[in-house]
């Protein structure tokens, strides 16, 4: 009697924690973690125009070639931009090699130097080419720079999301990223970020970034990518607007692509 | 009949394979619309500036410039590229109308081989603005311009460069022809007796080239490279034609730019460091035996550099320290300058026949000015605190160098206004001091002043 009274309060707990674990959001690092596998291609090309908008609602383009690849058994993500407008930017060309344990590598390429120069970490949170985006929304930041909570879940634009508080470990990384505060909403079905909203040393909100059109590129990966980013500025009223034109998933694209010395041909 | 419909199918299928584009590429060579892609600028400079020679008219630059760089049938097999560039104006007291084919080259990718061939610029040097290994292709040091990359001038050369695993990178460089910087002595103030005659000219001969390599690291979170040149330098030192052994009725001395051989050893290298960029060059440079010695040629010299940039939002600041150190050096006693000599004086046959040492001393003295050669060990210290404002619409930089060893300090204030992606203006200026006879003291009549710029890019 006393040893199936055991095995009853063992099966309740098995039972109770099954539906813990079932029933639990799972924790913020594998949601992250998830979400940058989702929108991990083996290889991709695309078209992209960058709008930015002043306080007064001037515009200024720029248009981008992308191309990335997975390297390494899906651990390494190189990619090459080049810049096809304006005149004055032309030719600039920036390479990443990501990493997913540790600090990527940053090259960019300017014409008017003549030179590949290696972008320091602390240059990340710059502007990239005057927008709201900054260098640091070119690549994925390393997991381990950031500590992550589940705050809760809602709904955006008709996608149920995960809230997920992201909080660089230390001071140098908040330097580098540009915040000292992320909030994250990324859908709970394909892991795609839908929104992000960007806290500064006050806690005040400066940046949010609305995330839409997301197009499934590999059925059966489940890799999804927004093909439209835009980033405003609370404090100072601008906008920037990333739009992918056209996109193509292509595990085939060319290695060659994802070198220096490609990056300075021009 | 089969094997000739193999080779129809083949010339019909093989060039659409050869010219088949991805998106990227695509993109990059805007969908081949047409083979030839054409950019360039239109601007507009104005450079003002006074001095207090009296012998030497004021200079006001001011000129009007088109380039037009032409890319051609660019993929990945290789392209064309030339750009032309035509000055017309009025500059250093004079007027111009200059054509200038800055570069024109062919280049060829073989996988992980690339090879470029025809008048091209190479710039070598991780380094910001202070590049000891950079000893390939000749610069304008007295181009009126606030482009940094204007003072770079092509030549003709072939490079090749082969990378290894995207990590290592092995570069070779034949420079078959000699062309010379311009250092423009004749502005400097001289007496009537002087004249400048046309610089001395290897001839294009297989053992007058040049030859350079370097390989090339890129680790992660590292970059560097080591590197080796052995040729001609661009840069020419002063030497004197033969006096004759009377002075003649019309007295006068031909000084001439004349090259020399020389080796130099380098490295350089990129990290991060916490927030701040580490940057740093040194190169151990050493004349050919057969010019050692000569005048118009410098000692064996080491030059380092090592800066460090960090940015801070809109703010970002570069120190950086240069050294020198001159090997064999030797204080030099400057006797009185053959400038100084009136020209009815050279009649006199002791005053004739003292002017070859002297002038060899005073050219030699020159010559060390012009090498960064006046001191044994040299240090100076730049800055360049730069701010970019309104989201990179107008950037505000300083540069600013003193030199401790020769009290020699420059400033280099500038600001660039982009009013429309395409129409940039620029507004800044140039300042040069040290003692009497150093190098800024020298340059400073000739480059003190302000400057204007507005260019169209398209």
């Amino acid at each position: 009697m006393r040893f199936s009274k055991r095995i009853s309060i063992a099966i309740i707990l098995g039972v109770v924690g099954l539906a813990f674990l079932n029933f639990a959001p799972p924790e913020g690092r594998e949601i992250m973690q998830k979400s940058r596998d989702a929108s991990k291609l083996e290889g991709m090309e695309a078209i992209s125009t960058l709008r930015i908008y002043d306080a007064k609602g001037r515009e200024r383009v720029r248009q981008t070639s992308m191309a990335s690849k997975l390297f390494d058994s899906g651990v390494t993500e190189k990619r090459i931009i080049r810049f096809l407008s304006p005149a004055e930017v032309k030719g600039t060309g920036i390479l990443i090699y990501d990493y997913d344990e540790r600090n990527d590598d940053m090259w960019i390429y300017m014409p008017a130097l003549r030179k590949t120069r290696r972008i320091i970490s602390n240059e990340k949170s710059k502007s990239f080419m005057g927008s709201e985006f900054s260098n640091a929304d070119m690549s994925a930041p390393s997991l381990e720079d950031f500590d992550y909570t589940v705050t809760g879940s809602e709904t955006i634009r008709g996608t149920d999301c995960w809230i997920v508080e992201v909080i660089p470990v230390n001071e140098d990384i908040m330097d580098r990223m540009g915040y000292d505060r992320q909030l994250a909403w990324i859908g709970k079905q394909d892991f795609v970020f839908r929104k992000a909203e960007y806290y500064d040393e006050d806690d005040e909100l400066f940046k949010q970034m609305i995330s839409s059109d997301v197009r499934q590129m590999d059925k059966s990966g489940k890799k999804y990518i927004a093909t439209r980013m835009e980033m405003s500025n609370m404090q100072n009223g601008r906008k920037s607007v990333m739009t992918i034109d056209e996109i193509q998933y292509n595990p085939d694209v060319k290695e060659e692509y994802f070198t220096l010395g490609y990056l300075e041909r021009l | 009949m089969r094997i000739i419909s193999w080779i129809i199918l083949l010339i019909i299928v093989f060039p659409a394979g050869a010219y088949a584009q991805s998106l990227f590429e695509g993109g990059v060579t805007e969908k081949m619309e047409s083979p030839f892609q054409l950019s360039g600028y239109g601007r507009g400079v104005l450079y003002t500036g006074t001095y207090e020679s009296t012998s030497l008219p004021e200079i006001r630059s001011g000129y009007g410039e088109a380039a037009l760089k032409i890319n051609a049938f660019s993929g990945m097999r290789g392209k064309l590229y030339s750009e032309i560039r035509f000055r017309s104006g009025y500059e250093f007291n004079e007027q111009i109308n200059q054509f200038q084919l800055r570069e024109a080259y062919a280049d060829l990718y073989l996988g992980d081989f690339d090879l470029r061939a025809g008048q091209q610029i190479v710039a070598w040097g991780r380094a910001d603005g202070i590049n000891p290994t950079n000893n390939l292709t000749p610069r304008d040091y007295f181009v009126r311009s606030s482009e940094p990359d204007d003072i770079r001038m092509g030549n003709f050369l072939v490079k090749g460069r082969y990378t290894i695993k995207s990590r290592i990178r092995l570069e070779g460089i034949w420079v078959p022809v000699y062309r010379h910087s311009v250092y423009r002595f004749d502005l400097f103030d001289m007496p009537d007796f002087v004249n400048f005659a046309d610089p001395y000219n290897p001839g294009a001969a297989l053992k007058n080239g040049s030859f350079a390599g370097k390989v090339e690291f890129l680790f992660n979170r590292f970059d560097g490279s080591v590197s080796w040149f052995s040729g001609y330098d661009p840069m020419p030192g002063i030497d004197a034609g033969p006096l004759p052994e009377t002075p003649g009725e019309n007295p006068s001395i031909d000084l001439y730019a004349r090259p020399f051989r020389q080796q130099t050893v380098g490295l350089d290298f990129s990290f991060g460091l916490r927030s701040f960029g580490v940057r740093g060059e040194a190169a151990y440079r050493e004349p050919a035996a057969g010019y050692k010695g000569e005048i118009f040629v410098p000692n064996r010299d080491l030059r380092y550099v090592m800066g460090i940039d960090r940015s801070f939002g809109i703010f970002n600041i570069m120190v950086m320290y240069s050294g020198q150190y001159v090997f064999d050096f030797e204080e030099m006693q400057m006797p009185g300058s053959f400038q100084e000599i009136e020209p009815e004086m050279l009649q006199q046959p002791a005053v004739w026949g003292m002017l070859g040492p002297v002038m060899d001393q005073q050219l030699a003295g020159f010559n060390r000015v012009i090498f960064d050669q006046t001191k044994e060990i040299m240090h100076s210290l730049a800055a360049r605190p730069a701010i970019s404002l309104f989201h990179e619409v107008l950037d505000l930089e300083v540069f600013g160098l003193y030199n401790f060893s020769t009290q020699e300090w420059t400033l280099l204030p500038r600001l660039s206004w982009s009013v429309s992606d395409n129409l940039k203006l620029g507004i800044g200026g140039q300042y040069f001091e040290g003692p009497p006879n150093t190098r800024y003291d020298l340059i400073a009549p000739v480059f003190n002043g302000g400057f204007m710029e507005l260019r169209y890019t398209f």
